[in-house]
């Protein structure tokens, strides 16, 4: 069955590897994609804002390296050469959502309160792509529907 | 090794030529490393977890003054705020 693919914002990733609780939902979130559960899918920008929000909280370099290895020996690289404006707020959130349609990824998942409150237009365009935007919570409960699908039923178009 | 044949596309073989001829290897080398890239992200190993709970263990550590997650993620939070008021 083809898996799930998602697009995450640099927050998340970054509190991923950042978080003391093991058991937080970012950190959940990695150890579902590391254990084949989802593909993800991450731009060069998108490593570059994780690498700046780690270094940000003052990590020593070699352990920001650390993050970097970890996603981009093991997500998908995705090249985004467009730079176009999707219609975000911040004109900074445009590569996530340029990522999440040109990898044809059917979750964008954030818990940024731009990112959740699209503009209805950008709502409609990434929705005709298949691309829904996701808090965490969201997503695992998204995922779980998944696992419970009988196979073949992935032909149907879920995300709608 | 096991001898198998795969139908390629001219753009597809056109590619690889170049490639191989980029990295002075073979077209087979790179078919074989493809899919080896394909198995390892379909069939991960625990060495991608170790790995990750290595690095985010290291950094846990790092993170001086013991700032709990509400701390770090306020923290993310400013840094958003602040990337957007001076964007």
């Amino acid at each position: 069955m083809p898996r799930v693919r998602v697009v995450a914002d640099a927050m998340i990733l970054a509190a991923g590897f950042a978080f003391r609780n093991p058991g937080s939902a970012s950190s959940r979130f990695i150890q579902e994609w590391l254990d084949g559960e989802f593909e993800l899918r991450v731009s060069g920008k998108l490593v570059g804002e994780v690498v700046k929000t780690l270094d940000q909280l003052g990590l020593e370099r070699p352990d920001v390296q650390g993050v970097v290895d970890v996603l981009c020996f093991d997500a998908m690289a995705i090249v985004t050469l467009r730079h176009l404006r999707m219609g975000c707020s911040d004109p900074d959130d445009d590569h996530l959502l340029e990522a999440a349609v040109s990898s044809r990824a059917q979750f964008i998942v954030s818990e940024d309160r731009a990112l959740l409150n699209l503009r209805p237009h950008v709502l409609r365009y990434l929705r005709a792509r298949g691309v829904s935007v996701v808090p965490l919570g969201r997503f695992f409960d998204a995922l779980d529907a998944v696992r419970r699908q009988p196979p073949f039923s992935c032909l149907i178009p879920w995300a709608a | 090794m096991e001898r198998t044949q795969i139908y390629l596309d001219e753009e597809q073989k056109r590619k690889l030529r170049l490639i191989a001829a980029d990295e002075g290897g073979n077209v087979s080398d790179l078919i074989r490393s493809a899919i080896d890239r394909l198995l390892d992200d379909r069939f991960p190993t625990v060495d991608r977890l170790t790995k990750y709970h290595e690095v985010r263990k290291r950094i846990v550590e790092s993170l001086d003054g013991g700032a709990t997650d509400e701390e770090i993620e306020a923290a993310f939070r400013r840094m958003r705020a602040l990337r957007r008021e001076t964007a």
